[in-house]
């Protein structure tokens, strides 16, 4: 495995295998359809679990594999991104985390609140922008939301599930 | 025949102080609902549908031009300074548009965006003005045979558009196609792949998905990266010398920009197809004639001409199906259908026989707002360009809230914030695993049609897939389908070849 698979092409494969599953569960999942129903999206399943394999077979340090990733490229060399995204492998998760917790802080507590606070920590604790310069632009920034969506296109925004709450 | 009766009064209606200050705002309007990712033509068309109710049909019809004309020229803006298109089509835009603001031509870019879009948008409407007569006939040229084969050259063409990532590209298309088929199904009225989730009958929703996509996934990078958006901050030049060099660039490649056009009008012309094929098809069209493909992706100026005179050009061709059969050749003219419709105006033959002077209005009102908008934006580059100035810790918090509301706002969906989420999450694995992003939005768009024109074609021919071989329009199509994929190979073969006899000389 380690021979046939280089160690840089690692989490391309377990991307590919992570979508060969998705087919496959679609495949799977068809079989209780209507026969129209599933006609397509089983041709489309069967031909991306092809398409897979292939890419798969692309990866693998041999000759035939070289020869698939040329007829498919143009280009006997593969550019490596996956050194690149290893290398930023902490920053990544911080940026995957703290948009994640945006998101789920806008669900809980809508919009209006959370969008300040965001904005104000990103720069002053993240970006390390003055106190001053990090109030102003928060409260520019939320004056133009709400000035564009709550006042003139009379839009209310998501208040959360919290208030949805309290209002019950 | 040009009715001229027709042509003056609309003349007449236009240039009236009322209809000018509509014209206005609806450009205004179309440019910040441009700007904003997520939000573009269709949101503005539909938020502002009720408001129009109690305005003459002229005035309404000529907010709606403006709104129309403006927002793919606005869209491409994001495109190219954050590599988030404000609207679907504009994606095509951040492959080179995007490069070329990383390397400090931001201001080059817009300056050729917006000229190749306004000469886009006129020769749209050139083409509509010209096909009018013979509308009926090109649209009934497109069978469903022809759409389904359309339809996988367009995900084909995006696939081959990702240069050397061919494979990935169409493993993508086909992961796109399967999430597109969740949610009930048009035929048979059953509820697929759900997973047991209500919200999901629905299917997942494009808007969400594409915002996800592109903003989220290019801000997660852009936290990960640091800095500012330009590399090197030194390099960007954002003067104003730049931007008009920008806008000589669609003339400097006036056969790019004709193409373009070309292209966005036919593919405009035919319904359901969109805006985001047409870009890019012209962007590998673009690839394909040029002499240098390999500096594509890389911040070639050609890369963002072809796709935005595309865009632009298709506002003109998606009218023709829009007012000559009813049928809408994209959302937005389906939402402007409803327009029509509420102000007692009947799309059809009706329309093109009894109210040429609205056909001409909107014809005229589309053509000004369309320059109007150009010239605001080349007018306002410079600041724009600014952008890719500010620090990641600035710009992201901000991008990332105004896109998530974007993305609730087009539903009142707080889920649809979720999928944006995931879409990003998603986005940024693939792109930095070499997969190609871009498929996948194509792919959401064009699923519906695939399926359907293929179940319409098989029951046409009797279940057998000879239907699919019959006309000359099908055999075409099936050999650019053909020739899109074996083109890294054919390439590769051709420059192994040429390298040879060289190599031996040497």
């Amino acid at each position: 495995m380690e021979n046939l698979f280089p160690r840089r092409h690692r989490a391309s494969l377990v991307l590919d295998l992570l979508l060969l599953a998705f087919c496959v569960t679609i495949i799977a999942l068809s079989a209780g359809l209507d026969s129209r129903a599933k006609l397509f999206p089983v041709l489309v399943g069967w031909f991306t679990v092809a398409l897979i394999v292939i890419d798969i077979v692309a990866q693998s340090d041999t000759g035939f594999g070289r020869a698939v990733f040329t007829f498919f490229s143009g280009s006997a060399e593969a550019e490596d991104r996956e050194v690149e995204a290893r290398k930023e492998a902490r920053s990544i998760v911080h940026a995957i985390v703290w948009i994640s917790i945006f998101v789920v802080a806008v669900w809980l507590f809508g919009f209006l609140p959370v969008i300040p606070v965001y904005m104000f920590i990103s720069m002053r604790v993240f970006g390390n922008n003055s106190t001053l310069r990090s109030l102003i632009t928060t409260a520019v920034i939320m004056l133009i939301i709400w000035a564009f969506f709550e006042y003139a296109l009379d839009y209310t925004l998501y208040r959360g599930l919290v208030a949805e709450l309290i209002a019950d | 025949m040009i009715d001229q009766q027709a042509l003056a009064a609309a003349l007449g209606q236009l240039v009236s102080l009322s209809a000018l200050k509509f014209l206005l705002i609806g450009t205004i309007i179309g440019l910040v609902f441009g700007v904003i990712p997520g939000l573009g033509g269709t949101t503005a068309i539909a938020l502002l549908t009720p408001i129009t109710f109690a305005m003459e049909k002229y005035d309404a019809i000529i907010l709606m031009a403006g709104i129309m004309a403006s927002t793919p020229t606005s869209g491409a803006v994001t495109a190219i300074l954050i590599n988030t298109p404000g609207t679907a089509p504009n994606a095509a835009t951040c492959l080179d548009g995007y490069p070329m603001a990383k390397q400090g031509k931001a201001g080059l870019a817009i300056g050729a965006s917006s000229m190749a879009s306004g000469i886009g948008g006129l020769l749209g409407i050139a083409f509509l003005i010209a096909v009018i007569p013979v509308t009926r006939e090109i649209v009934l040229l497109f069978k469903p045979p022809e759409f389904f084969l359309l339809a996988v050259l367009g995900l084909v063409s995006v696939a081959v558009s990702t240069q050397d990532r061919l494979l990935r590209g169409l493993i993508v298309g086909g992961f796109g196609l399967l999430v597109s088929f969740i949610g009930y199904e048009s035929v048979t009225g059953e509820v697929r792949y759900d997973f047991g989730i209500e919200y999901l009958w629905d299917g997942l929703k494009l808007v969400p998905a594409m915002i996800g996509l592109f903003a989220i996934a290019e801000m997660i990078n852009l936290w990960a990266k640091g800095g500012s958006i330009v590399e090197d901050p030194s390099k960007q030049r954002i003067d104003f010398r730049q931007v008009l060099a920008g806008c000589w660039a669609p003339f400097k490649h006036w056969g790019t920009t004709l193409r373009g056009s070309a292209i966005g009008t036919l593919i405009g012309a035919l319904p359901g197809v969109g805006g985001t094929v047409a870009a890019f098809l012209a962007y590998t069209v673009a690839i394909g004639v040029s002499k240098d493909p390999q500096s594509f992706g890389k911040g070639n100026i050609v890369g963002v001409i072809a796709p935005e005179s595309a865009n632009n050009a298709k506002e003109g061709g998606s009218l023709v199906p829009t007012l000559a059969f009813g049928i809408p050749g994209s959302a937005e003219m389906a939402v402007f259908l409803g327009v029509l419709v509420l102000h007692g105006l009947a799309p059809g033959p009706t329309i093109v026989i009894e109210h040429m002077d609205i056909i001409w209005t909107l014809i005229l009102a589309l053509t000004v707002a369309g320059a109007l908008a150009s010239i605001i934006t080349l007018g306002s580059a410079r600041w724009l360009a600014k952008l890719t100035l500010i620090d990641s810790r600035t710009l992201v918090p901000v991008v990332i809230a105004f896109a998530l509301i974007g993305s609730y706002s087009l539903n009142n969906e707080i889920l649809d914030v979720f999928v944006s989420l995931g879409f990003g999450i998603l986005g940024f694995v693939f792109m930095r695993l070499g997969f190609p992003r871009l498929t996948l939005p194509i792919a959401l768009v064009l699923g519906q049609i695939m399926e359907t024109s293929y179940l319409q074609s098989l029951r046409i021919g009797d279940g057998t897939l000879k239907i699919f071989v019959t006309s000359w329009p099908s055999r075409i199509l099936i050999f650019c389908i053909l020739l899109s994929i074996f083109l890294p190979a054919l390439k590769y073969l051709y420059n192994s070849l040429r390298s040879c006899p060289q190599q031996a000389k040497g």
